[in-house]
């Protein structure tokens, strides 16, 4: 058996593994938005993301518009007046590779596919800033100085 | 979205358990019937390392066995109705989301009532439901526990019982009339856990025996869903659950393993209350 071993061992790993940028996934820029978003409200209302595992149902759903998503982490409006109230505010559904996801603007309901990180910037800007994410963030921080 | 788990321990102290549940699937509500671990022991575990505590919304009774736990204040949990461990109801008034109201059931089991005694009890039931929706003026309820019954029978499905159907087609009718009087539906989505299914076990409870009628597996833990929360409630998230993340919650048989958790399994589903512009900007809180 030792004979066919081969007498070198191989390295088919590229040489710069270690410094291929996977720092930067859809769920860290979420994290991101979190922070921010305590900073810019004074801590009145901050940004929470947590991540799960989808569950089976979910992943086979027929409604499901990207169906190899086996990740879901959700964007969650947290307000500390209100003993840390949460509102969900985004989700995202995601595959071990991040891209195409399914993400959903739960104020509407509205749901959408993301093939790239670009576009998932551009689209997660355009939500953060649109009318009803400044009001929804409204309506908390008028709860939490009520 | 608001997450709701429901599980029958089954007198069991699997507090550990419950709080890797909550903890994995990001539970808001959780609906404990049958829980004899002492409210601060599950508090712990449930709230060990954190940001959105878990609270008790009213301080139990002694004895009371079945417990709801939610992360909302207890200024936005009211409390509507309460018949000691049989029927509770709570009106949940979260703030820019619509105000549900929310009925744990644990209904007696059994071994200690006839099929035609639960029917004749479900009657009684849903007539406190549908008085409570009346004077407080809402019909957005959901119903959830251990009903033990299956969906299919008579106290589910009858008119003055639950009158719950199977189908969200059906339901959207929002009221059927029998003998010239009418009576309000609900959705009852878990007629499609039983049996055999792609995904998912065949039903939340396993009971074998030698008559010549037996079900083997049941589903006694159900959720129900006035019509008006239909397009709030997500299908695709119902689920029962055979794993808290660390351990299976059944055995190599693939029937609850009641040695190391619990006879039932639990469920969990959500309801999309964000969605909709009706309370955005409005302080539902203040308007109670």
């Amino acid at each position: 058996m030792s004979e066919s071993q081969p007498q070198t061992s191989h390295d088919f790993w590229p040489a710069d593994l270690a410094i291929i940028d996977a720092t930067v996934t859809p769920v860290s820029i979420l994290r991101e938005q979190a922070a921010i978003l305590g900073q810019k409200t004074q801590g009145l209302v901050g940004g929470e993301v947590v991540s799960m595992p989808l569950s089976g149902s979910e992943r086979f759903s027929p409604s499901m518009k990207a169906p190899d998503c086996e990740f879901k982490s959700i964007f969650l409006l947290i307000v500390p007046a209100l003993d840390n109230y949460r509102y969900t505010l985004l989700e995202i559904c995601y595959p071990i590779d991040n891209y195409p996801l399914l993400l959903k603007f739960t104020p509407t309901g509205q749901e959408e596919v993301i093939q790239s990180q670009q576009q998932f910037c551009d689209e997660l800007g355009r939500l953060l800033a649109c009318e009803k994410t400044i009001s929804v963030i409204r309506s908390l921080i008028a709860q939490a100085r009520s | 979205m608001i997450r709701f788990l429901l599980w029958n321990l089954n007198g069991k102290p699997l507090e550990k358990t419950v709080a890797n549940l909550a903890r994995r699937h990001d539970v808001d509500v959780l609906i404990l019937v049958e829980c004899k671990t002492p409210v601060r022991k599950m508090l712990e575990a449930l709230n060990s390392g954190s940001m959105a505590l878990f609270r008790l919304p009213f301080s139990p009774d002694i004895g009371r066995k079945t417990v709801v736990y939610t992360r909302f204040s207890e200024k936005f949990t009211k409390p509507v109705y309460e018949d000691g461990d049989r029927l509770v109801i709570w009106r949940l008034v979260l703030p820019i989301r619509e105000d549900i109201l929310l009925a744990a059931v644990h209904f007696r089991s059994k071994l200690h009532q006839s099929d035609d005694s639960q029917a004749h009890g479900c009657i009684e039931l849903a007539n406190i439901i549908r008085r409570m929706e009346s004077e407080h003026r809402i019909d957005r309820t959901v119903v959830v526990g251990d009903l033990n019954m299956n969906p299919f029978e008579a106290g589910m499905v009858s008119a003055v019982g639950f009158n719950a159907t199977s189908t969200r087609h059906v339901a959207e009718r929002n009221n059927r009339v029998v003998d010239g009087r009418q009576y309000p539906f609900f959705y009852n989505p878990m007629w499609q856990c039983l049996g055999d299914r792609k995904n998912g076990p065949p039903g939340t409870y396993y009971y074998g025996n030698a008559e010549h009628v037996c079900y083997f597996w049941n589903v006694f833990d159900q959720v129900l869903i006035r019509p008006a929360l239909l397009d709030r409630f997500r299908s695709e998230e119902l689920e029962i659950l055979t794993h808290d993340g660390e351990n299976s919650l059944v055995s190599a048989n693939g029937r609850p393993n009641h040695q190391t958790a619990s006879d039932h399994l639990p469920i969990i589903f959500a309801l999309d209350l964000e969605h909709g512009d009706r309370h955005v900007g409005v302080s539902a809180a203040n308007q109670s």
